[in-house]
């Protein structure tokens, strides 16, 4: 370097220049020795304020750290785990627990007041029923308390699906039990047609989500219950028992039915003491006692003879319950639906018959508006009446020799006219056919059907 | 007053799309449809009309059932005929193969129900530009069986309710007899 050299050899004049003189020459000096580490300095502070801003922007910060948080989580899961459930329990772990926590709950209300409602007795009698069946005292324990209700009992005539009986538990909800029972025995026929042989017994269920409707057939008649959930053991056998029992005590009525529910008066009887199966095994204040005392005594006793007995004094229970369920308890019930009725016009009094005025101008065009008619011609004064008998009210016109008449319909001797003699009234009635001249008219001998 | 209930189960019978859901329909919930939905099976209706009989008034429900059309005997038709107390025959006026058709539907279900009271319904009568059938032949026929026959009209409400009306007179009627 010659510069060097040159101005080595005048060093203290130099140096002494810049002290006295110029700071721009020492700046000039900075930027001769450090300019790249400034403008890198530079470089940095912008990167640095850069990325302030990105933290500081919330959705600037997520878009840059998404594509990699899945990674990392993974990559965190693969490598620690535990830490992981641990970070995250006190979230997921108290939504997890409350939910079981609810259905242990209900489990448990369930369990309790099966238990109180049959003490330590009914254990005795599922360890029993479990070493018989093979299955787990905790299956069989289960089963029990699987609720059933009973919703409708339908009493059907075979033949004609006509309904004999209805009881229902609940008033509030109303079915159309008399098509439920048209439809039902539609189903059962069809069925049985397709697949059946005689000597089957036919549709033993029908199922429509939780709730089903159980059938059992006898000779004349088929009982249909409505029930919800799973009946318990021997429930069909009580049915089939009810219905013989009906078949029994009302054989003739039943076989000859005409469709008068009159006739069948107390055959719901027997349906009620079913219905009342599903009011639960429910023991009385006097059998608890009972069961009590005798659960303390057996207590005391070997465990085998213990849950021999106890078989036996189920069985008994169960014998004096059904008998104690004849008195039918104060549920509700009803017979037949409610529905509209629509009177039939009185073949007596009430001048309320189809008589239909219309002006005289306007006949020919209602005339031609029908198919082409057959045209009468009376031969006689007559009344017209409002029924095919001669006890049935006078419309209140008569019908005059000559008068021509329109035949709109006939039931036996009676026909059913519409005059339409021009400058009259239009008038429709029933008047015998005798009075009548038609071309086409048949004289039909005999009663009518 | 507290009437007497009596149910009768009653069929209507004929081809396919002569009208008898319309009928049904009609009487029931007084409405009626353009759109033809053919039955499948049978559909059961129910409609109760207040009936004097014998002295007596009387709650008469009838169980309608109203079964798929076809001209062929078949098995199941037979069986849903069953118990039947009476039958609503239908034909359309305005095709005559319906009307000669209704002799097959009666000798069936008088077969199965010999007791039973049977009625013709004429049907669509108000098609006054294409009907194909006279009613003297109607009447000839209802004649032959002696049965009564009326000219409906599901479609303006004409003379249906006299027709199932006159049905249920019948019914009580055969019940007093029997
Ligand atoms: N114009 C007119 N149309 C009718 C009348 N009655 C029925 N229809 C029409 O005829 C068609 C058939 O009627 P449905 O009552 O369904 O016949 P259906 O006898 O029950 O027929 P299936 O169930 O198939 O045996 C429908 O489109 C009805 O709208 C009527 O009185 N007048
Ligand atoms: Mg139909």
């Amino acid at each position: 370097m010659p510069n060097h050299g040159h101005a080595g050899s005048h060093q203290d004049q130099v140096i002494g220049d810049q002290i006295s003189g110029s700071a721009s020459s020492l700046d000039n000096l900075r930027q001769i020795l450090f300019h790249e580490q400034i403008e890198k300095i530079e470089d940095v502070e912008a990167g640095l304020e850069e990325l302030e801003r990105r933290i500081n922007d919330e959705r600037a910060l997520v878009k840059m750290i998404a594509p990699v948080l899945g990674e990392a989580i993974r990559l965190k899961i693969r490598e620690a785990r535990d830490e992981l459930i641990e970070a995250l329990y006190p979230i997921i772990g108290q939504v997890v627990q409350r939910a079981v926590t609810e259905a242990v709950r209900d489990l448990a209300r369930t369990l309790d007041t099966q238990v109180k409602r049959s003490f330590d007795f009914r254990l005795a009698w599922w360890r029993l029923r479990a070493r018989i069946s093979g299955a787990s005292e905790a299956q069989i324990r289960l089963r029990e308390m699987l609720p059933f209700t009973i919703t409708d009992i339908l009493l059907i005539h075979r033949e004609t699906g006509l309904l004999l009986c209805h009881l229902r538990s609940d008033q509030s909800v109303a079915t159309d039990t008399d098509l439920i029972s048209g439809m039902l025995t539609a189903i059962r026929d069809f069925s049985q047609d397709t697949l059946g042989s005689v000597d089957q017994e036919g549709v033993g269920e029908i199922m429509h989500g939780n709730q089903r409707i159980l059938m059992e057939t006898a000779l004349y008649t088929y009982l249909a219950v409505i029930v919800d959930g799973i009946e318990p053991a021997g429930f069909r056998a009580e049915m089939r028992e009810r219905l013989m029992e009906i078949e029994h005590n009302y054989a003739d009525e039943i076989r000859g039915y005409q469709g008068d529910s009159q006739t069948l008066t107390g055959v719901e009887e027997p349906l009620r003491t079913l219905m009342s199966a599903s009011a639960g095994q429910k023991l009385s204040e006097g059998q608890k006692r009972v069961l009590a005392g005798a659960a303390g005594a057996l207590l005391v006793v070997l465990v085998v003879s213990c849950l021999a007995i106890s078989w036996v004094w189920r069985l008994g229970a169960a014998s004096a319950e059904r008998r104690a369920a004849a008195i039918p308890p104060s549920a509700t019930m009803t017979s037949v639906p409610t529905e509209t009725r629509t009177p039939l016009p009185s073949p007596t009094p009430s001048p309320k018959a189809t008589v239909t005025y219309t002006p005289t101008a306007i006949p020919s065009a209602t005339v031609t508006a029908r198919p082409a008619p057959v045209v009468g011609v009376m031969i006689g004064n007559v009344w017209l009446r409002s029924a095919p008998s001669y006890d049935a009210a006078r419309v209140g016109v008569i019908l005059n020799t000559g008068d021509q008449v329109e035949i709109l319909s006939r039931s036996g001797e009676w026909i059913y006219v519409r005059r339409i003699s021009a400058g009259q009234i239009e008038v429709t009635g029933w008047l015998p056919a005798r009075w009548i001249v038609a071309p086409t008219l048949l004289t039909t001998p005999g009663a009518q059907p | 007053m507290s009437a007497i209930t009596v149910n009768k189960k009653v069929c209507l019978l004929g081809d396919f799309a002569v009208g008898k859901t319309s009928l049904v329909r009609r009487f029931v919930y007084d409405r009626f449809e353009d759109k033809y939905l053919s039955t499948i099976g049978v559909k059961v209706s129910r409609k109760t009309v207040v009936a004097p009989a014998a002295g007596r008034v009387i709650d008469l429900a009838m169980i309608l059932w109203d079964l798929a059309g076809s001209e062929e005997v078949d098995k199941y038709r037979e069986s849903y005929m069953r118990g039947a107390a009476g039958a609503v025959l239908v034909c359309d006026l305005s095709r005559p193969e319906t009307f000669d058709h209704l002799p097959v539907y009666v000798d069936e279900f008088l077969v199965v129900n010999p007791q039973s009271q049977i009625i013709l319904a004429a049907n669509k009568s108000d098609l006054t530009e294409a009907l194909r059938l006279a009613p003297n032949q109607i009447e000839s026929y209802a004649g032959s069986l002696s049965i009564p026959y009326f000219l409906t009209s599901a479609k303006t409400g004409d003379m249906v309710e006299q027709l199932f009306r006159q049905l249920g007179r019948l019914l009580l009627a055969g019940d007093l007899a029997t």
